[in-house]
């Protein structure tokens, strides 16, 4: 015991701070070890995904499943462009999705403007009904919407299904936007028109610019939802050439009964590169977007 | 529009109305601007959320067809249609399971992770990002990456839980007992990164000195957690509680692309009950009943968990 003692008299100020120094820098690489682990598990599922869409067909039922492709090969990428209709997918989705998060963008920040601007008394009620929206079932909506759009006979229309989306793109625009424009100064503003702007071109040249990274983070944003959506193009579309991306995996692993898991996994990996693509392009406003729905709640 | 400047009756008499006049500032008829502004919105809103709603409402009281016009008056009937159909009760017990099984675990996941990546450490920033894969990804790629995992000829954890000979089915999607279990467990890694935005955004609201003028006066780790991070937790934890809560009893996509609600009902839950209805009995009226249903049973839970929000305010004031 004694003998333990001793020599910890014995060190210097200088060694102390170096052995805490060591200590701290040790804790740090455990607790990135630890974060490294977590993360691996939570990446299994889609590290699983990626490298079976290189394998080919044999080595897909190959017991030991190996890890990495042994003979790795683009054929099931290959079969997915030229023998489905993926690519038709991919380009409805595209469309569908952009003009949804378009038009929401759009929208929202005309709204946003007005109620920041002009000081509506309406401004807190149209904030709550905004999180209402926000809250109502998907399924709920679905219903009607069904009705609705065969009422109008535009079942299995693409349009109608990017007008459907605005209640998704809608209340997350306007969430998102809406502190990026209360920031401006309304002195910026008054500063251009009375340099002679209108008021359109103060908001072109001067909200727009400002705003410019709300404006991507809930593109970008919204994108992202949209694109990931199922429900309401399960309902709304049944022709095969009109689905969108989702719905066309949803089909591939529920109606058929065997799967080609090749083709599956390689379809999944396509659907997952332009969400993450643009979620690297915006990460950092897209983080603040993600949380946004629960901290301004 | 510069023409018509002069000439200004409208805005005379907008100037009247609005007493505490500032100083009229170059922009006039701002509020005319404004509202034209605000009217796509309110057109949307209207036709969008309004016009459904009033829609729902009134389907849940006619028989209606899917696919016909034609549509009769009934009353509650579809409400005691639902109220006395034998999977109301199974579905309503599965939705709660699912919606409270998840968010527990998503509560505890999301809460280790984000004290572990709030910790200093290198490479931090590039694992926190990566981090969030699982909630960018879309739901069929969730669903389609583990059943193909759990398969049973093709399925690497269908493989190792064979090979180790494990107590677990290995195909869970498949078994009575572990469906439940199955879609929970894929619902909680789609979705637990939102919990860990959000909480490490709050802890990194926490003043550094507390902790460290808590370790001066001898306090424990647990101490630290239990009397500094927690109070700050707690707020934001009943705000995405009651976010997630509503989001997992509204959630379609997980069980339908896993299970569609199978084996025999054990992971049915109420959407999928709602779409049953629909498109598998084609009866718009009783879906559209559930559903209303449904909406009042959210209400309630938000009204509750508002509630607790406001007690837990005053108590950590």
């Amino acid at each position: 015991m004694s003998a333990a003692t001793i020599p910890a008299r014995q060190i210097t100020p200088s060694e102390r701070a170096r052995r805490s120094a060591n200590k701290k820098r040790f804790e740090q690489v455990l607790v990135m070890l630890c974060a490294l682990t977590v993360l691996m598990i939570v990446l299994l599922p889609l590290f699983w995904m990626l490298v079976s869409s290189f394998k080919p067909n044999t080595e897909l039922f190959m017991r030991p499943p190996s890890i990495l492709p042994v003979a790795p090969t683009l054929e099931h990428y290959v079969e997915l462009w030229r023998f489905t209709s993926f690519p038709r997918y991919f380009l409805n989705t595209f469309a569908v999705a952009g003009i949804a998060c378009f038009a929401g963008v759009l929208i929202s920040l005309a709204s946003v403007y007005a109620v920041t601007r002009f000081e509506f008394i309406a401004a807190r009620a149209f904030t709550f009904g905004v999180l209402f929206i926000y809250m109502l079932p998907p399924i709920l909506l679905a219903l009607p919407f069904f009705r609705i759009w065969f009422n109008l006979g535009m079942l299995n229309s693409l349009p109608a299904l990017a007008i459907t989306y605005l209640t998704i793109t809608l209340p997350f625009s306007l969430w998102i936007l809406r502190p990026y424009i209360e920031a401006i100064p309304r002195a910026l503003e008054e500063a251009a028109m009375i340099d002679g702007c209108t008021r359109f071109q103060a908001f072109r040249k001067v909200i727009v610019p400002q705003a410019w990274p709300g404006i991507i983070a809930s593109f970008v944003f919204t994108f992202v939802v949209v694109w990931n959506e199922l429900l309401y193009s399960l309902v709304l579309i049944s022709d095969e050439p009109k689905r969108t991306v989702s719905l066309g995996i949803a089909s591939l692993i529920l109606e058929t009964s065997v799967y080609s898991w090749g083709l599956v996994n390689a379809a999944g990996v396509l659907a997952t590169v332009p969400v993450l693509f643009l979620f690297a392009l915006a990460a950092r406003h897209m983080v603040s977007g993600l949380g946004a729905g629960a901290v301004k709640g | 529009m510069r023409a018509a400047l002069p000439a200004e009756p409208v805005s005379a008499r907008g100037r009247t109305l609005r007493k505490p006049v500032v100083r009229k500032r170059p922009m006039s008829r701002d509020r005319k601007v404004g509202l034209l502004l605000l009217m796509p919105l309110a057109v949307l809103i209207l036709g969008l959320t309004v016009y459904p709603i009033t829609q729902v409402i009134q389907l849940a009281f006619q028989q209606q067809g899917l696919f016909s016009r034609e549509a009769t008056f009934v009353g509650f009937q579809n409400f005691q249609a639902v109220f006395a159909h034998e999977g109301f009760e199974r579905s309503l017990r599965n939705t709660f399971v699912f919606t409270f099984g998840s968010l527990s675990l998503q509560m505890l996941i999301g809460l280790s992770i984000a004290l572990l990546l709030n910790r200093e450490f290198p490479l931090r920033a590039p694992i926190r990002g990566v981090m969030l894969f699982s909630y960018l990804v879309p739901y069929v790629v969730a669903a389609l990456t583990w059943k193909f995992m759990f398969s049973d000829a093709t399925g690497i954890l269908n493989w190792w839980i064979r090979a180790l000979d494990l107590p677990i089915p290995a195909s869970p999607f498949g078994s009575l007992d572990f469906a439940m279990f199955g879609v929970i467990m894929v619902n909680v890694w789609k979705n637990f990164p939102f919990m860990v935005i959000v909480f490490l955004a709050q802890l990194q609201t926490i003043d550094r000195q507390l902790y460290e003028a808590a370790a001066v006066d001898g306090a424990t780790a647990w101490q630290r957690f239990r009397h500094i991070t927690l109070p700050a937790l707690i707020p934001i934890m009943l705000v995405v509680g009651m976010l997630r809560t509503i989001w997992n009893f509204n959630n379609f996509e997980v069980v339908y692309l896993l299970t569609q609600g199978g084996p025999i009902g054990r992971t049915e839950t109420l959407p999928l009950f709602i779409y049953r209805f629909v498109f598998g009995e084609f009866s718009l009226g009783r879906g559209a009943a559930l559903a209303v249903i449904v909406f009042f049973i959210l209400l309630a839970m938000s009204l509750i968990y508002w509630r607790l929000y406001e007690k837990m305010q005053e108590r950590f004031r």
